[in-house]
């Protein structure tokens, strides 16, 4: 009989979960902060489009449930404001 | 001398349509449009071809150079190729000078790379890989270097244009530990050694637009979530003679 498997622990996931944020094709943004807080994963940072960030959520609970982690995802980050085209021109 | 800047639009499949709407009118706000890298998602021809939709009509001039994201597919050569056949001018350790209404700019472009900045630099010492990865700043700062070096007494105004940073500056708002993974030092000793009027970049998008060289040359953020805004105008003058706008090249006779 074999003991069950223990769990990574999350600190580690959270690596991975930060690498995949970067590499999937769904997100594809470097550079996100993801952190454990209480018991949430929270993902901070700006992410270049709207259709990006809806992605998230569904793709860290993927990483996580493939390590065996279960647990709230708050999504925080924001996506940049382009609408307007310019500012007054900088002098210099 | 007004020039219009970016970075780190990441145009996918996925970008919003309405993206690329404020470019229809850039030409009556700048004379240029510098694009400091990271133009696609993945760095895919697909996505190439969008930053082609977006950019291959402005009617000014358009000079780019590939950031990170660019490069992700391991398929730069053909982003590359594909952007200059659209006429948008990639620069990897080139440079070009343009007639402008205003005057004659000389831009000197390189992707640059990582390796941070003084008191916490990376060394080339120890493993093969450290070594590489060290190597490889110091070849792109070698190439930018030898980029300013091919632009001419002729330039009124000289831009350096890449998408990591050259200084700590515009990093600040970006976390310290990876500061190494941002820019390098390096290519800023390749500026100041030279003589330039403003450095742009983007890669850091939570730090900071505004900064300088060590030298003090002025270095710009252009980053898009860091500016807030499609993109950002330069106003620089070029002074009587071909003299820069800082005013530091000495002319011969």
């Amino acid at each position: 009989m074999t003991s069950p498997t223990p769990p990574v622990p999350l600190a580690h996931v959270l690596l991975h979960v930060r690498d995949t944020l970067a590499t999937d094709g769904r997100v594809g943004e470097l550079g996100l902060e993801v952190v454990a807080e209480g018991d949430d994963v929270v993902v901070r940072g700006v992410i270049a489009t709207a259709a990006r960030q809806a992605e998230i959520v569904s793709v860290v609970a993927e990483v996580l449930a493939a390590h065996g982690w279960s647990c709230p995802v708050r999504d925080l980050t924001r996506t940049p404001a382009v609408a307007s085209p310019t500012t007054d021109p900088e002098q210099l | 001398m007004r020039i219009a800047a970016v970075g780190d639009i990441h145009l996918g499949a996925d970008s919003d349509s309405t993206i690329g709407r404020p470019w229809a009118h850039v030409a009556e706000d700048a004379d240029v449009v510098l694009l400091a890298g990271d133009l696609t998602k993945c760095g895919t021809p697909a996505e190439a071809r969008l930053v082609i939709e977006h950019f291959g009509n402005v009617s000014i001039p358009v000079i780019a150079v590939l950031g990170n994201h660019d490069h992700h597919a391991e398929r730069d050569d053909e982003v590359t190729h594909l952007l200059r056949l659209a006429g948008i001018q990639v620069l990897e350790g080139d440079a070009v000078e343009i007639d402008l209404p205003s005057g004659r700019l000389g831009v000197a472009g390189v992707k640059g790379f990582g390796g941070g900045f003084a008191g916490a630099n990376a060394t080339a010492f120890g493993e093969r890989e450290m070594k590489a990865f060290v190597h490889h700043t110091e070849l792109v700062a070698e190439r930018l270097a030898a980029a300013l070096g091919r632009l001419t007494d002729s330039c009124d105004v000289r831009v350096a244009l890449m998408h990591y940073s050259p200084t700590p500056d515009t990093l600040c708002g970006e976390r310290p530990e990876i500061h190494p993974f941002l820019g390098s030092q390096l290519l800023a000793e390749a500026v100041d050694a030279t003589q330039v009027d403003l450095v742009v970049h983007g890669h850091a998008h939570a730090g900071t637009e505004r900064g300088a060289t060590p030298g003090g040359i002025p270095v710009r953020n252009v980053a898009m979530p860091v500016i807030g805004c499609a993109y950002r105008v330069f106003d620089l003058a070029p002074a009587a003679g071909g003299l820069g706008t800082n005013g530091r090249r000495v002319e011969s006779g």
